[in-house]
């Protein structure tokens, strides 16, 4: 059986230089790459446990280099923003200002620490800018956004209030000019 | 060809959570909890009787519990007196603040109804099912002879457009009809359903959630049933001072059960009881009012919080990992002993 096994190995995969030591025993060993070679031909691990000290691949606890473990794992939560020297940073960010400006609306970020605001493409080339994190008066931010967009453009804005779920929805890409106006009204 | 029919500005709605405070000039047809703003608290300009109402705790009440977690910087925390079962009368002495981001949260109902209907559907096996032209068990014969009746040529009688032929494309077998959703919308939900419950003044934070056995009564081993007889006399006796005990309760504990609430709650209809772990939309949504002990309040605001600002790939959150709120004292002991 054990013979019939290693002629089928050296035919399948002649490039593995599969070398039989021994082919009276029941165990065959097996030198060199076995990458190649499918389940069955391991005979190297020996279980490893403290009851079993003397076998070659066992383990010693070490409670005070856990801490090198620990270091490793993860977050789980979105960290804080670090503390700048100034802003905005680099990258164009700037946290909210604390207290929040007098106005009767409020933008919140997202768990990013960025404006929710989105563009959403139409297949024949239409766009739609979609800003919401909303509180409070959605129609005062709408007229203010409206004022801050318009001079810029040839045309009225056309907007959408979606006041139940706190959305505002703009015809068109205006993703940066809104992130650009919610900096400036301080959120 | 349509009529666009114009739907009215719904003022009431915008400012839902930053002026609730404006119930003084309410008219009394209308239901307490909605808020007039702008000309329609002009017009509506009837003086409410107040002589029942408790007003929110103020600036000068003492705050027994702080509220967990971050929260948006536009809001303050929600402020609600805390009771004790303790008292057979309420005592309006202290009070508890409790995180905005769940207790005064914008009442998205289509989150919520999402979520409803993931909890009755989920479960569901929908059973429904029709015979095919296949299974009908007849319709192997030739209804008539090809040609000379007049009629139509027909080759069996169970095509789907015969009267008593076989269904197409109907309701096939047994057929799951489980589905996921998401946890953000499950989390958003919940709170949803934790504020509309506050701002209805449905919510009860208390302090002493078991019910104490009286005083003149002997606690007996046995029968049970005496003892939930008088617990549960007493549980009405306090509920009725509290003008709650003929609403359906659900009250919330932590991991300690209340024995006596427990015993109280057993024999009657509409009162339940839940560990923090089972708090879910449709429970909240089906019971009149909401019981929630004052020290669970600080679990279940981090756990939320943890929720809302945690990496959305965790979709099975396990211990390797440094902040986890849940169990996060076992871990930290478990690691130390590491």
């Amino acid at each position: 059986m054990a013979l019939r096994k290693c002629i089928y190995w050296n035919k399948v995969c002649p490039t593995c230089r599969v070398l039989l030591v021994s082919l009276n025993g029941p165990q065959i060993t097996i030198h060199g790459k076995v990458k190649n070679a499918r389940s069955g031909l391991q005979s190297y691990s020996t279980q490893a446990n403290e009851n079993n000290p003397s076998c070659e691949t066992g383990y010693t606890v070490s409670k005070e280099d856990f801490k090198w473990v620990k270091r490793l794992l993860p977050p789980s939560k979105i960290p804080d923003p670090p503390k700048h020297a100034e802003y905005p940073t680099p990258s164009g960010w700037s946290p909210p200002l604390d207290p929040p400006p007098d106005l009767p609306y409020f933008v919140r970020r997202n768990k990013y620490h960025e404006f929710s605001v989105t563009v959403e493409t139409k297949v024949g080339g239409g766009a739609f800018t979609h800003i919401t994190k909303i509180e409070g008066d959605i129609w005062a931010l709408n007229k203010d956004l409206a004022r801050f967009l318009e001079p810029e453009l040839k045309y009225d804005l056309a907007t959408t209030v979606h006041e139940v779920n706190q959305r505002i929805t703009v015809k068109g890409k205006f993703q940066d000019q809104v992130v650009k106006f919610l900096l400036l009204q301080g959120f | 060809m349509f009529q666009i029919k114009l739907l009215p500005r719904l003022k009431v709605l915008h400012s839902f959570v930053r002026h609730q405070h404006n119930l003084t000039s309410v008219k009394s047809s209308l239901p307490n909890n909605l808020v007039l703003l702008g000309k329609a608290k002009d017009q509506l300009n009837v003086d409410h009787d107040t002589t029942d109402e408790v007003l929110p705790p103020d600036d000068n009440v003492p705050v027994i519990r702080k509220c967990v977690g971050t929260y948006s910087l536009c809001k303050q925390p929600a402020k609600v007196w805390v009771d004790s079962f303790a008292n057979t009368e309420m005592v309006y002495e202290t009070a508890a603040e409790l995180n905005p981001d769940i207790f005064s949260t914008h009442p998205r109902i289509d989150v919520l109804h999402d979520v409803v209907k993931w909890q009755k559907v989920y479960r569901e096996v929908d059973y429904r099912w029709a015979r095919t032209r296949a299974e009908m068990g007849r319709g192997r014969k030739k209804p008539w002879p090809q040609k000379g009746t007049g009629r139509v040529r027909q080759g069996s009688t169970v095509p789907p457009f015969w009267k008593k032929g076989g269904i197409a494309h109907g309701p096939r077998g047994p057929k799951s009809l489980y589905y996921n959703m998401s946890a953000e919308q499950l989390i958003k939900a919940l709170a949803i359903a934790l504020t509309i419950k506050r701002v209805q003044s449905d919510l009860l934070i208390v302090k002493d959630i078991d019910v104490p056995m009286p005083n003149d009564v002997v606690a007996t081993q046995e029968p049970l049933h005496d003892n939930a007889l008088t617990l549960k006399s007493s549980l009405e006796e306090i509920l009725k001072a509290r003008s709650i005990d003929r609403n359906s309760i659900l009250f919330v504990h932590g991991t300690d059960a209340p024995e006596n609430l427990n015993l109280a709650v057993i024999d009657k209809r509409g009162w339940n009881t839940m560990p923090l772990v089972g708090l879910n939309v449709l429970s909240i949504l089906k019971h009149d009012k909401l019981v929630l002990h004052l020290d669970i309040l600080d679990e279940l605001e981090e756990k939320l919080i943890w929720n809302m600002t945690r990496y959305p790939w965790l979709e099975m959150p396990h211990n390797f990992y440094k902040d986890m709120p849940i169990n996060r004292d076992n871990l930290e002991k478990s690691l130390d002993n590491m």
